[in-house]
């Protein structure tokens, strides 16, 4: 596969051409100089840009919608049942979910703070959606390729905790309010064993860009073996913080109605819905991308498809955990974020450094 | 005067950023004014891209909205407050009512 780039600014350069020609042939002045604008440098940039990105992000969300549909199955299976049978193998379940969700109408509830609950919700799926940029498929099929990549995701994530808690706060909410703070309180202990990490990679491989990292570990090891106890960490923080069954305070269903998204209705409480899956699979596509290689392997598929079947095993495991394990406490979920993974981390990352002062890598 | 097109942006986040910065002041809200103060953050970190210094750019933004803005309204939501357009908070009248009392 050629660069989504370079295919795209071909395609655009042969689009506006064909614009220009046609507002050539009115044979008006001032369309034809608006048709040799549309030719120049910059728009043809913009214009692909925007093409890749609109590419990219419905490519990544049919993966991540796949993901609903993965979870649905084999938590049946592990159930000892079927799972969805709409359709063609259950695959038309989320079509089904999608058009009843986008016919229900949009309330806002009379006292809340109508600006902000608007607000939060967006903010809320503004960042999921651009967390799915931060996550190439493959050093061909890739929106942003900066240097900095890997904490530029980390960044949009800081995001997360913000608009949760200002949703729950605005909905004037019992629930949602109880709801907002247990999601930002878990999100923030588990986002700093998250970080660290991150960190480790980042030591080992000296590269903040994900081309980086993987072109490292496909030159020397998967760092899943030497940094095992940090792809344990980073996979049970990783579960936290995408807000999945064990570790499902925030959304709480059997005590909380449906934790900080209570009072959203409609469309929009869909996409929050859904988005917890997008978090799901950005955190998986983390996993693949530090610890598991990324599109490294063997050459007679395509490096997308190798991401993406070390993505959908890696939510397996997701699966795994959720099927096989029980809820914890607010008290309990603190203690695991402080006092378990904080020290793993920290050793993870002592780990790390010594790996790279002796000379290992 | 001419303006480029990097010194037309840098006017526009600037202005912007002093705007959200003077609304978390004028907001009579506290929530509001944590929200504005969050787009005053982002505001002065889009600043450190002109400035050519995207880490900081990234660090402001995990730092300051990730964390600061997170801290202060845990800060608010723990204080006892009025529930938006609904009645006050019992205890808290109680109070009220108690320090009128003693005066």
């Amino acid at each position: 596969m050629s660069n989504l780039y370079i295919e795209l600014t071909n395609f655009t350069e042969w689009l506006l051409g064909l614009v220009a020609a046609l507002l050539d042939w009115t044979k008006l002045g001032f369309l034809s100089d608006f048709g040799e604008w549309l030719q120049t440098a910059p728009v043809v940039d913009f214009v692909s840009t925007l093409l890749v990105a609109v590419i990219f992000l419905i490519t990544a969300m049919m993966f991540g919608l796949c993901f609903i549909w993965q979870e649905r199955k084999f938590l049946g299976r592990f159930m000892d049942r079927r799972g969805t049978q709409v359709g063609f193998l259950g695959f038309f379940q989320n079509f089904a979910d999608g058009i009843k969700v986008i016919l229900k109408e949009h309330i806002v509830p009379k006292d809340s703070d109508h600006r902000l609950f608007e607000m939060a919700i967006f903010a809320y799926l503004a960042s999921t959606f651009m967390l799915f940029g931060c996550i190439p498929f493959s050093d061909n099929f890739y929106v942003i390729d900066v240097d900095l990549a890997v904490l530029l995701g980390v960044a949009i994530f800081a995001f997360g905790p913000f608009s949760i808690l200002i949703g729950g706060w605005s909905s004037n909410n019992k629930f949602t309010l109880i709801g907002g703070m247990r999601a930002a309180a878990q999100l923030i202990a588990l986002e700093i064993p998250l970080l660290l990490c991150i960190v480790s990679v980042v030591v080992i491989t000296g590269d903040l860009s994900f081309v980086g990292i993987v072109t490292w570990q496909e030159e020397n090891i998967w760092l899943i073996v030497p940094l095992c106890i940090g792809a344990l960490t980073f996979f049970i923080a990783a579960v936290g913080e995408s807000e999945r069954i064990p570790f499902d305070l925030p959304e709480a269903e059997a005590e909380l109605v449906e934790g900080w998204a209570t009072e959203y209705g409609d469309v929009r409480w869909g996409l929050q819905m859904a988005s917890d899956y997008f978090r799901a699979y950005i955190l998986c596509g983390l996993f693949t991308m530090l610890f598991l290689g990324g599109w490294a392997g063997p050459e007679f598929i395509w490096a997308e498809a190798w991401y993406l079947t070390k993505v959908f095993i890696v939510f397996f495991f997701f699966i795994w955990v959720r099927a096989a394990t029980v809820r914890i406490r607010t008290d309990q979920i603190l203690k695991l974020g402080w006092r378990r993974l904080l020290p793993m981390a920290v050793i993870n990352l002592l780990i790390a450094v010594a790996l790279k002062v002796t000379g290992v890598f | 005067m001419i303006l480029d097109g990097t010194t037309l942006f840098f006017l526009i986040f600037g202005a912007l950023t002093v705007g959200c910065a003077a609304m978390v002041i004028i907001s009579k809200d506290i929530m509001r004014s944590v929200v504005w103060l969050a787009a005053t953050f982002v505001g002065v970190g889009i600043l450190y891209i002109f400035l050519n210094s995207e880490y900081l750019f990234l660090i402001q933004i995990l730092v300051y909205v990730g964390a600061i803005n997170v801290l202060i309204l845990f800060g608010i939501m723990l204080t006892k407050r009025r529930m938006v357009g609904g009645d006050a908070c019992q205890e808290y009248e109680e109070d009220i009512i108690k320090r009128r009392r003693s005066k």
